[in-house]
């Protein structure tokens, strides 16, 4: 039996909760428009025809930093780009809090650690951030020469900041592309990510 | 919250001026780091003085955390990680899992975690074997956590007590024992045989409904698995004339029908139960 209450009630957690758009392996990704640390501006919608990385980052996180100086995010920037794959690293700390870089600094680092994205998206207003629900640092996200969502969660099967995890784990960015660019569907496309919250601005 | 924190603070001098005066808990137990580095004291403690040759007892991580920094439920919600322990036990002891009480809900701008703020025990429950041929025996365990504010840290320490080994039943001090019997009564138990609870698949909600046999004022839900409900999205608790009903959002990511949907659920604020609602498919036309 199912009580007018009900009903009403989840309306209103319907109407107070708008927009219900979700980022959804197997749908099209969201367009988007960023800068970069060199002031370029990306569209997604230019990059149709080519594979994309969403990388979300913050130097200062635990579990970006296990993927940093073990080198394995590095390796798979480096692996992917050299093969077509335009990987973007974005950062979407706000402005005080943790991670939050200014291009300079941002362009210096990527230097520093030898990082080697298509390109670093500044993102301090938090807007590619929340429109992707972006979580945690990392957040992975791989999109189809269609624009279609293929793959969003944590970087590999190992939620830890142990830099030794790195080796032994399964890295499902890695995999993801491996089957799509083979025309193989990718097995496993949606995970929890894991490592620290993305430090927006507060609402 | 100032009260809780004084009242947290009253326990916090008990505590202490228990375990300074007891030997036995405190001779070899090593701290973590001050709260300058990891924001964490971390103890191990007791709920016996002595261990009893084959029988139970439990041990606990008593974790202090500064203002504002939280650690993780087993499930952390949208970011995180719970803690983790490596038990260190003489040959026979066997150790139990972590027992996870209750969480809360840590909400931080569009996410929220669940986990635990101020003062958190971690039970275990270690089996004594029932020959033991030392007069006492070190229990330790390698603890690895993550605490976070608005920034995460990571901590791990090694933490150990020193325990003699007696054959009759020694008792806590009450002081400790009052702290194990309040997690305790945190810790979810099995949902009562008599209830009856479904999750009714709106489309893009659940609708949680338990009958108890009596009227519930208002319930939470926690998942236990994740990328079933949108953690962040608000709950809406309705009370029934023989139960409660609350509506969770799903989560974007949760792509397959699921059979079940699993987790804790606390009810008028206090007690939590262990509950795995069977999903039911309400209408073809969902939205």
């Amino acid at each position: 039996m199912k009580t007018h209450r009900t009903v009403l009630v989840t309306t209103i957690l319907i109407v107070l909760s708008v927009p219900l758009r979700a980022v959804r392996v197997g749908e099209t990704a969201p367009d988007f428009a960023a800068t970069d640390s060199n002031g370029q501006s990306h569209t997604l919608s230019a990059y149709r025809g080519k594979f994309v990385v969403l990388e979300w980052h913050n130097r200062d996180c635990p579990y970006t930093h296990k993927q940093y100086a073990s080198g394995n995010m590095q390796q798979l920037q480096r692996k992917w780009t050299a093969r077509g794959v335009e990987w973007f690293t974005v950062i979407s700390s706000a402005p005080g809090k943790q991670g939050y870089v200014t291009a300079d600094e941002e362009n210096a680092y990527v230097r520093q650690v030898h990082a080697a994205p298509t390109a670093v998206l500044l993102d301090p207003d938090g807007k590619l951030g929340r429109l992707y629900e972006a979580k945690t640092t990392p957040h992975m996200f791989v999109i189809d020469p269609n624009g279609t969502l293929i793959y969003d969660g944590a970087i590999d099967d190992r939620p830890t900041t142990d830099v030794s995890d790195v080796p032994g784990a399964h890295n499902y960015v890695d995999a993801a592309l491996t089957a799509a660019m083979a025309g193989q569907p990718v097995q496993v496309s949606v995970t929890r990510p894991y490592g620290c919250s993305v430090k927006y601005a507060r609402e | 919250m100032g009260e809780r924190e004084t009242r947290s603070g009253i326990l916090t001098v008990f505590l202490l001026c228990f375990l300074w005066g007891n030997g036995a808990l405190v001779a070899h137990a090593r701290e973590a780091a001050p709260g300058a580095t990891n924001h964490t004291r971390l103890r191990l403690v007791s709920d016996s003085l002595a261990v009893e040759p084959g029988r139970m007892l439990r041990l606990g991580l008593l974790f202090d955390l500064d203002p504002h920094w939280h650690i993780y439920w087993i499930n952390p919600g949208d970011s995180g990680e719970p803690p983790s322990v490596s038990w260190k036990l003489p040959p026979g002891f066997q150790a139990g899992g972590i027992e996870w009480p209750a969480p809360e809900r840590l909400p931080n701008g569009p996410l929220t975690d669940y986990g635990y703020e101020g003062r958190v025990l971690l039970m275990s429950a270690i089996r004594a074997p029932q020959r033991i041929s030392v007069q006492n025996v070190m229990l330790a365990a390698d603890v690895r956590w993550l605490v976070c504010s608005d920034i995460c840290i990571t901590a791990k320490t090694s933490v150990s007590l020193d325990l003699p080994v007696q054959h009759t039943t020694p008792r806590a001090d009450a002081q400790v024992a009052s702290l194990f019997r309040a997690t305790g009564a945190r810790l979810p138990r099995p949902a009562p045989v008599r209830w009856r609870i479904i999750a009714e698949d709106e489309g893009k909600t659940f609708q949680i409904r338990l009958k108890a046999g009596a009227r519930i004022t208002h319930a939470s839900f926690f998942p236990l698995d994740f990328n079933e409900v949108e953690n962040a999205k608000p709950q809406n608790s309705v009370p029934l004339a023989t139960g409660v009903e609350v509506t969770v959002y799903k989560s974007d990511q949760l792509l397959k029908p699921i059979g079940q949907l699993r987790g804790v659920l606390t009810v008028d604020g206090g007690r939590a139960y262990q509950v795995a609602a069977t999903v039911q498919h309400a209408s073809p036309v969902a939205n």
